[in-house]
């Protein structure tokens, strides 16, 4: 047998680490820079591109695509080489992996900031960028696939079935969440709508958690963790049994984000059971990464880079405990849309995620730079503030739920509302204030990171071609007794389609019957298309990103009909392309703004858009005075109805013909009604330069339409 | 799921008449005196472990920042939100003396935790803590309990379990699958159809609207029983001008939590009319005055707050307001509606009231 000489192409993973580490701080700081808003609003400078609703998506882009993707792709690419004793199948496409995947991340940043959005979580970019994600996403693939199949180990590792599902399993989120029809180049439209689009979107928004952040983390954990304890993997079989009952039962779990809403109760309950069965395949990973330190837990006390990773999967270990407990239906009543929704993928962003990253980043810099870390007792600073800084984001935050549920359903004896949601507000600032002071901790862990292993780098020499050894494989019959699963773990593309089918299932058994049988969503006939600047006010809000603190799903609760009107129907959301139900509650709920007892003058809107705490005294919200000046881009209405057609909404051609002019129309009407009121009521707010097509008029003309159609305005 | 509806009326029940607040505040004192004693047995350990140089420098600057952060956090948040903090209560016991006594013993029980971790670890003679010693130190006889628990084979022997794996160095034991997670596994699938069949196939579970028209049932019937026992219940056609003055005081709080942002703060007027002089569009009766803070008024800016003031809060606040009659503040804004002279028979004036309401507000 003889053996070939090979070199593992470790400056593709030198690149990926340098992008993790530069786009873990740009996120981190973006998080810590929201958070701070969330206590001064003012800190928006009164700038569009700087104002929490555009910069909360690039917050939440930045760190699960940028930073935790390049986590992903670095350790993706430093451990396949070396667990199939293969260079990678070609520099070439290594390389338009890495430039692609940055300037994935370079179009998103500059377009979030501008307002570009699809107003679906975790899937915000446009069309154009969701194109290309998938066009480097089949580049990397093509690039995995290649060196499997040019691979000298003949049995694939636990680590690469993780990094196959994971792989299959985002092409087929990404590609089925993002089917939209573009109006222009920065503008689309949610192929599905309402009810239909919120099942898609959470089995997206569930699964991108799933299959991004858990099982390709799962993957390098099971690298990365026997490789610095230096032991043996705990147990193959469980290996094999978490492996594929997680993939199969995770993708059925999307649900539980929508219970108690107009979501079927039969496709909740799926949610739920699913989540539930959930719980030992998750532990499943724990279990066999702290199992295999047996023995090594004095090195633990020794090894920053195990410190690290025994954190990591501790925290793992408490999210994916959590989470199953919060798809019950009667702790989700408490949990959802309060911050504790927030300290929970925290716990888990913070401690899985970044935690596992870092000890990665200690682990293979000095590694490929041929020395020894910088310095230990920075690491270990590290370490400690990092866990300190979680700790003080995650409790506060925890603390700050449960308080805000309690609030929100209290009730006096006499059967009122106890409090007013500002009160709720305003008792959340302490809370919001140490949940910064946690992220500055944690970011300063992160900076001191770099700069120890910036050092650690400077005083070693890389190692760009690392050489290996090993023989090729060659033709056998395997014959006699093995193991029934390495039969799979010989065949990557079986692997890859086993996986695919399995995933599949539950999408399939969830979404269909949502949207073949009528019955899923009862239809309510006095619910209408928006007229033409109602809907060009809807894209303004999901431009501004207000469904990031406001939901429009009110559940049937008596503290929330109470509150906000009759609860949220299937019916009203048909022609909602996308959904806007939103999953946080910063600010109350708007599904009936324009109905009830809610509706507002159209003057308070507009005073409470230029200056949100002129009106309510210790509002959070902050200003938007660049709807005063703006203009209503009226020749694109036509289009938007248009694309609206085609997706099923009853716009006649009559309608569409005249859309500019109706929308132009309504924000006459608006202007002169506004005009009457600042006459009559004296408002301290000036009126001067309030021109009939400044985009505020349309924002006003959606924010009044919320709710009328199921509950009217009684004239 | 059943809504959390305070049984305790708010103003009779004080933790501090309840005895286990004080039994509460004992145990934390009690930790606290134990905790001082830890940290001294600490100091002496620690010393006598430099001494022996046996141990690696521990970073004790990190640990005490630790405490004294979450000290200093415990204390702050409460304080700060003390104000409304204290008005919160939740299921009558949670409230926050509670809250904060609770707190404080977790925090205690953690550094007690953590003190007595320290003491273990600096006391204990680690036979395999030498540079580069790789091989873990197997040095039990029997197999521990963890062990136990996971059906692990012990350290000593995996050679026995070890496969022939060997990915870049990684090898693999094969390990039975802990029999407790093997088992949970099988309950939750056990579960999930009982779950199903609960909910969906057969059971009684209740759907998510019959468990709202539950919970609204049971909120009509705990608000009855409360009105049956209830004094100081007024309606728009019961309601008197309130003249003592708490009640001009806890109107006036009321007034400024919730009219000043239209009103102004003293009521001169912004969005919402001048409210000090005689001019009054919907009646300016006590009755009249109820009625548009009950129902609000359709089509302005004024809303319906029935579901945010009680009944007597209403007659509070509109009492308040009526005793700003003739104060003249400064910038007032122009009067509106007509000039209210009373009347010796108040029901012409409730007349004048619109009739329609924004009352599409449900429950």
């Amino acid at each position: 047998m003889n053996t070939e000489t090979f070199y593992y192409d470790n400056k593709i993973v030198k690149q990926f680490a340098i992008a993790t580490a530069m786009w873990g701080l740009v996120g981190m700081l973006v998080g810590l820079t929201i958070a701070l808003q969330m206590v001064w609003p003012f800190l928006n400078f009164n700038i569009p591109q700087t104002t929490f609703g555009r910069l909360r998506p690039l917050h939440t882009n930045a760190i699960i695509f940028a930073f935790v993707g390049n986590g992903i792709f670095m350790g993706v690419y430093y451990s396949l080489q070396r667990l199939t004793k293969a260079r990678m199948f070609s520099d070439f496409l290594s390389k338009i992996h890495f430039w692609g995947w940055q300037l994935i991340i370079v179009l998103a940043a500059l377009s979030l900031v501008m307002g570009y959005t699809t107003g679906k979580e975790y899937a915000e970019l446009e069309w154009p960028i969701d194109i290309l994600i998938t066009l480097v996403w089949v580049i990397f693939g093509v690039n995995m696939f290649g060196t499997l199949i040019k691979r000298r180990e003949r049995h694939l590792y636990v680590a690469i079935w993780f990094f196959i599902g994971t792989w299959v399993t985002v092409a087929m989120l990404h590609i089925v969440n993002s089917i939209e029809l573009p109006v222009s180049f920065t503008k689309s439209y949610s192929y599905y709508a309402g009810v239909q689009d919120a099942l898609v979107q959470w089995w997206y928004g569930h699964n991108a958690v799933a299959f991004f952040l858990t099982t390709p983390y799962l993957g390098l954990m099971y690298y990365f963790i026997p490789k610095a304890a230096n032991r043996p993997i705990y147990s193959y079989r469980l290996s094999i049994i978490h492996f594929w009952a997680l993939i199969f039962i995770y993708i059925w779990a999307g649900p539980h984000h929508l219970l108690y809403t107009s979501l079927p109760d039969w496709a909740q309950s799926m949610g739920t059971v699913f989540s539930i069965m959930l719980l030992a395949p998750s532990w499943g990973g724990m279990i066999n990464g702290l199992l295999t330190l047996r023995g090594a837990w004095d090195r633990v006390r020794e090894s920053a880079v195990l410190k690290f990773m025994v954190v990591a999967i501790t925290a793992y270990g408490m999210a994916t405990f959590e989470g199953p407990m919060l798809s019950l239906k009667n702790v989700n009543a408490i949990s959802h849309f309060t911050d504790w929704t927030i300290a929970h993928v925290h716990v888990g962003a913070l401690g899985w995620n970044g935690f596992l990253t870092f000890g990665v980043l200690y682990w293979i810099i000095p590694r490929m730079w041929q020395t020894d870390l910088y310095s230990k007792k920075w690491a270990n600073w590290h370490f400690w503030i990092g866990t300190l800084g979680i700790l003080l984001y995650a409790i506060p935050m925890y603390w700050a739920g449960w308080m805000q549920s309690s609030m929100w359903n209290e009730f006096t004896p006499e059967g009122q509302l106890q409090y007013q949601f500002l009160e709720t507000v305003q008792t959340m600032r302490p809370f919001y204030m140490a949940r910064s002071l946690g992220g500055l901790l944690y970011l300063v862990g992160a900076i001191i990171m770099v700069v120890n292993l910036v050092k650690t780098a400077k005083q070693g020499v890389f190692l760009a071609q690392e050489k290996a050894e090993a023989a090729p494989l060659e033709k056998v019959r395997i014959t006699g007794n093995e193991h029934w699963h390495r039969v799979i773990e010989r065949r990557p593309l079986q692997m890859l389609v086993f996986a695919l089918v399995l995933v599949a299932i539950g999408g399939v058994i969830e979404m269909i019957p949502t949207f073949l049988v009528k019955e899923n969503i009862p239809t309510i006939a006095a619910v209408k298309p928006y007229t033409p600047l109602e809907l060009e006010g809807r894209d303004i809000y999901i431009r501004e990103g207000c469904y990031t603190c406001h939901s429009q799903m009110i559940r049937p609760f008596r503290s929330e009909t109470a509150r906000y009107g009759d609860y949220s129907k299937a019916g009203e959301f048909v022609y909602d392309h996308p959904f806007q139900w939103g999953s946080k509650r910063t600010g109350p709920d708007l599904a009936r703004e324009g109905a009830g007892s809610l509706k507002r003058m159209d003057s308070w809107h507009y005073n409470h858009m230029m200056d949100p705490s002129s009106i309510s005294t210790g509002s959070i919200m902050p200003r938007y005075p660049w709807l005063f000046e703006d203009k209503i881009d009226f020749a694109e209405i036509t289009n938007k109805m248009k694309a609206m057609q085609t997706l099923g909404v009853p716009y006649t051609d009559a309608d569409i013909a005249a859309g500019a002019d109706s929308a132009r129309r309504q924000a006459q009407q608006i202007t002169n009604g506004l005009m009457l009121e600042f006459k009559q009521n004296q408002l301290l707010t000036s009126d001067e330069g309030l021109q009939p097509d400044h985009e505020i008029l349309a924002l006003i003309a959606y924010l009044q339409r919320l709710g009328r159609d199921a509950a009217p305005v009684q004239q | 799921m059943k809504e959390a509806i305070t049984a305790l009326p708010i103003s009779t029940y004080s933790p501090y008449q309840d005895p286990i607040f004080y039994g509460l505040i004992l145990v934390a004192v009690m930790l606290l005196i134990y905790i001082l004693q830890l940290q001294g047995v600490l100091k002496a350990v620690a010393n006598k472990a430099k001494q022996d140089k046996k141990k690696q420098s521990r970073n004790w600057p990190t640990a005490i920042i630790i405490i004294l952060i979450s000290f200093g956090f415990s204390n702050s948040a409460s304080a700060a939100t003390g104000d409304q903090m204290l008005k919160f209560l939740h299921n009558g016991f949670g409230n926050t003396p509670f809250n904060a006594l609770f707190t404080l013993i977790v925090i205690e029980l953690g550094v007690v935790l953590y003190y007595n971790r320290m003491i273990k670890y600096l006391t204990t003679d680690f036979v395999g803590l030498k540079e580069g010693a790789p091989e873990a130190n197997p040095e039990r006889v029997g197999p521990s309990f963890w062990n136990k628990l996971n059906k692990s084979v012990e350290i000593k022997d995996e050679a026995a379990i070890l496969t022939d794996h060997d990915y870049d160095g990684i090898r693999e034991l094969d390990n039975a699958l802990p029999p407790w997670w093997k088992y949970g596994f099988y309950l939750t699938i056990v579960w999930a159809f009982g779950y199903l069949f609960y909910y969906h196939a057969g059971g009684n579970g209740p759907s998510s609207l019959q468990e709202y028209n539950t919970q609204l049932a049971d909120a009509e019937k705990q608000m009855e029983e409360y009105r049956k026992n209830a004094k100081n219940l007024v309606d728009e056609t019961s309601v008197v001008l309130l003249t003592s003055s708490e009640d001009l005081k806890a109107g006036s709080a009321l007034f400024a939590a919730n009219c000043v942002s239209c009103h102004g703060a003293s009521a001169e007027g912004k969005i919402g009319p001048n409210l000090t002089d005689q001019y009054w569009k919907h009646g300016g009766d006590i009755k009249d005055l109820f009625k548009t803070v009950k129902l609000g008024v359709t089509g302005t800016g004024m809303k319906s707050w029935k579901t945010d003031l009680s009944a007597m809060q209403m007659a509070q606040v509109t009492s308040y307001i009526l005793s700003l009659q003739g104060t003249n503040p400064a910038n007032p804004k122009a009067p509106e509606g007509p000039l209210y002279t009373p009347l010796a028979d108040s029901t012409v004036a409730v007349a004048n009231v619109l009739p329609d309401s924004t009352a599409t507000a449900k429950k």
